[in-house]
This record gives C-alpha cells, structure tokens and sequence, in this order.
C-alpha cells in the first residue's frame, strides 16, 4: 500500500521539483550562452578568431581532422596513454600502500623518501625520463604514473592506517592471521577512499599525460595543442583542448558512476 | 570446576618514555558458568586483563590457565565497548565471520548460528546492514558474532557503555539472559558499580595502578533474578556500600 502523502508535502516535492529544474536549466544555459556570445562577437568581428578560434572553426577544424583521418588516431593514442598510466598507478600504487602496511619498519624507513617525491615537482624530472625510458609512448606513460603514484600511495596507506584499531583487535582476538586482516578488514574498509582516489586520479591522468606529450610525443591531442601553437594555428589548439574537455568529463562521469553504485550498495 | 586461574600475574609495559608497572601479583580463580566482574579506579589495568586471559598480551611474570571443559576449542570470546560490526556486510555476513576466519564454517555451525539468531529475535534482520539496526540490537549481534566460536570463556569489557542509559539497562538482562542460556562463563569489566552487581557472581576489586586485588566479594543473589530486578533489592545496596568504600 502507498503511505498518505499530505497536500503540503505535494507542494514541498512540486517546490524541490521546480528547484532542480532551474538548476539544470541555468547549467545549460551558461554553456549555451557562453557559445552563443563567443561565436557572435567572432561573426561581429570584435574578437580576432585567428587568436581566439571560434565555434564554427572548431567544428571545421574537427570535421578537417576527421576526413584527413587523423581525429580518431589523435584522441585514441592520448586516451590510450591516459588509460594505461591511471591503471598502473592507481593498482601499483595500491599495492606499494600494501606492502608498506604489512611492514611498519618499512613504512618508516621510505616515510622521508615518500614525503620528498611528494613534494618534488615530476616534471622537473622530464628531461631524465626521456633519456632514460626514450623517446615515445613508454615515456609519456611513465610521466604520467610519476604524476599519480606518491599521492596513491600516501592516501591508501593513510586510508588503511586509520582502520579502527578496536575492529582489528576484534579480529586478533579471533585468531585471525594478519593476511585475513587485510583482505577481510583493512580493504573492504578503505573502499571509499578508494573510490575517492579513483576520482583524484582520473584527474592527474590528464595532467599527466598532456605533460609528457608536451614533453616528447608524435602524435596526441597534447601533440596537437604543442604544434599548433607552434604554427600558430589556435584553430587546432583550440579543438584539442575542447576534445580534452569532453574526454576529461566524460572518463570523469564514468568514475563518479562507479561511485554512485558502490555508495548504493554500501548504504541500501 | 576452575576453568581460568591467574597465578600471580605481573604485567610491565615498556615504551620510550619508561616502564609501567600496571599489573602485580593478580592471582584469582573463575568457576565454571559463573559470572565474574572487574571493577577498580579508571587506568589501573583492568581491560589489560582481559587481554592477558585472551592471549594478545603474554604476561611479564606468572602464568594464565585455562581448563577445556566444553568442547574443542580453547577459544576465548572478546566483546567490545564498541559493536565493531562491518557496515559492509549483512547481519548474517557480520555473524558468519568468525567461523570464516577459522575456517569453521560447516553446516553443523552455520545452523548453530542461525538458531541463535532465531532465539534472540533478529533472524528477520539477517539481511540487513548494520546501520539499520538500533544500538541494543547491534551489541546483541556482537554478542551472537561472538558466541558462534562456542567460547568456553567471554569477555566483555565494557561493553554496555556506548548505549544510552535505557537501551543499556534492556541489552544488559538481554545479555545476561543469553549468556546464562548458553551456559557460558564471563568476566565483565566495568566502571559502574551497579551493573556489576547487578550480573555477577563474584566481584574482584582492583587496587590504583599497579593493580592488586584488594578484596573478592561473592554475590548470593537468587539466579534466577533478572539484573533489573536486582538492582534495586537491599543487598544490592549493602554491597554497593562495600565497594564503594574499598575504591575510595
């Protein structure tokens, strides 16, 4: 049977319905607005659309890319390299987190090195990295994981850190060995920040990335933005930083899914 | 029949900063069945004997027995001020964890399990979260989490004192009234006098730190009395006197 619903609380859903509504319109609408205004001043002329590019010559430019066939062999070796290096960091990250929890002599022997490369900025180490790794993907990869490896390690070693020192007692007390205490407590219960990495991760692999195309690359949406620059071509860095844009959000939204059905499942 | 004996037990902690004498001379017996409670100053040692009788801290001098009587297993059980109960699994996942990590889960146990579950009424919440229970019904499941290793001794340190007073007052004749079912043998440590009274069979009164025994009460109540019902009779007052005197 449904509960009674009340007429105020009709009125109350109606308000928060209308709410909602307003809020996604207004999201849309400063992006519409946004692309409306820079394509009008560009036809009015005000702005110079060989600096400022324009909405029509991005799609132009897009639509360039894609007959000549480059499109896809750009944003697939850029998504390529981005994939890979947030899959290695975030794992093997995790993995270092793990080792250094099982041994706390360790832990505390590589704690000032951790908190040196944290602090060091990665890309003052760019230079090394091509002569040593080479010139190539292998570099930009590398680059990319340098980026997301300490702060993985760093935030899922505090995660398991901050396990309830009472919860593993329990465990102790029922002669648990210390491998039954990471698998049964210590990762189910930093699942959460787990997920919250994921999400600062899918970030950085960007960052990351671009970095190291910037650095060496042939071929790439950063290679993209590098070159046309260089040819001042801003048609061209304008669309690879747009395609950017909507890859970013989208391997973004896919996370933030993942979140939402892990979150559902830990509170249903 | 004895089924724990401390035998002049010392306990010396060592950090940095120095050493810490917080045990001395502890010597007591625990009769089987019987329910026995610690109480004594905050600080002086006694949650740190319940982690001697458990065996995650060994003694610096003297010697813990424990007598097998019921089953198997030597298996000592370990309630918490907290519930400790994993948000991530079901009640049933909560109370199965135990067998898992022993590598006890038959068939013979699970269905020892689920008719604890039956008995104490939260069968019906087997397939819920943890956070969806109230926080009697939680320390109830704790205790069935415990009690699925068939313990020959529980200990519970503290644990009714994360409940509000009136929550706290129903799970404590809940618990008694498990724990006397299944014939289980408990040592309770506590820093209220009351509750102590109003479970136990022996009482052991602990010195300020480094902890002695300073006096053993035996209790003479009528078993069958629930603690509520204790609490308020004369006795209980007598005694309440008694060892209020002793901690001063």
């Amino acid at each position: 049977m449904k509960p009674k619903i009340s007429n105020d609380y009709k009125i109350y859903l109606k308000k928060q319905k209308i709410h909602k509504g307003l809020i996604l319109t207004a999201q849309i609408g400063i992006l519409v607005v946004f692309i409306g205004l820079w394509e009008l001043l560009a036809w009015l002329e005000i702005i110079d659309t060989f600096i400022m590019s324009s909405p029509s010559r991005i799609i132009k430019t897009i639509g360039e890319l894609y007959r000549g066939g480059n499109l896809f062999y750009h944003i697939f070796t850029t998504l390529y390299e981005a994939i890979i290096g947030f899959l290695i960091a975030t794992l093997g990250g995790t993995l270092i987190a793990i080792i250094l929890w099982w041994n706390d002599t360790l832990r505390r022997i590589l704690d000032p090195y951790i908190v040196v490369l944290n602090s060091l900025p990665k890309i003052a180490l760019g230079p090394i990295i091509i002569i040593w790794v080479g010139v190539g993907t292998s570099s930009i990869v590398t680059m990319d994981i340098l980026i997301m490896i300490v702060i993985t390690i760093i935030s899922m070693l505090n995660a398991f850190r901050q396990t309830s020192e009472s919860k593993i007692m329990l465990l102790k007390s029922m002669n648990a060995t210390k491998f039954q205490i990471l698998y049964k407590l210590i990762l189910p219960n930093s699942l959460s920040e787990f997920i919250s990495l994921l999400k600062i991760n899918v970030g950085l692999t960007w960052v990351g990335t671009i970095m190291g195309e910037y650095l060496v690359s042939k071929a790439g949406l950063g290679y993209l933005i590098i070159y046309g620059s260089q040819i001042f071509n801003l048609d061209l860095v304008m669309t690879s930083t747009i395609i950017l844009c909507i890859l970013a959000a989208l391997m973004y939204f896919i996370v933030a899914f993942i979140e939402k059905k892990v979150n559902n499942k830990l509170n249903s | 029949m004895k089924i724990l004996k401390l035998d002049n037990v010392d306990l010396t902690y060592f950090s940095t900063n120095g050493e810490t004498e917080a045990l001395k001379n502890i010597t007591f017996t625990v009769d089987s069945g019987d329910f026995v409670s610690i109480v004594g100053p905050s600080g002086c040692g006694k949650t740190t004997i319940l982690s001697l009788i458990s065996g995650l801290m060994k003694p610096t001098k003297g010697k813990i027995s424990i007598n097998n009587l019921k089953n198997d297993s030597s298996f000592v059980g370990y309630m918490f001020q907290k519930d400790n109960l994993f948000e991530w699994r079901t009640i049933l996942g909560n109370v199965y964890l135990g067998l898992e990590l022993q590598k006890r889960k038959t068939k013979e146990n699970i269905e020892y399990v689920n008719n604890l579950l039956k008995k104490y009424n939260l069968w019906e919440f087997r397939n819920k979260y943890p956070k969806q229970l109230s926080g009697g019904m939680r320390q109830r499941v704790a205790l069935i989490r415990t009690l699925a290793l068939k313990p020959s001794i529980l200990l519970l340190d503290e644990a009714f004192s994360a409940l509000d007073y009136q929550t706290r007052l129903n799970v404590c004749d809940d618990v008694y009234k498990i724990i006397k079912q299944e014939k289980v043998t408990a040592i309770l440590v506590t820093h209220d006098i009351s509750e102590a009274i109003s479970l136990s069979d022996k009482i052991i009164i602990l010195s300020k730190r480094p902890a002695t025994i300073k006096k053993e009460i035996n209790l003479t109540f009528d078993k069958s009395q629930s603690p509520l019902n204790r609490r308020g009779s004369n006795e209980a007052k007598k005694v309440f006197d008694e060892i209020w005197r002793e901690l001063q």
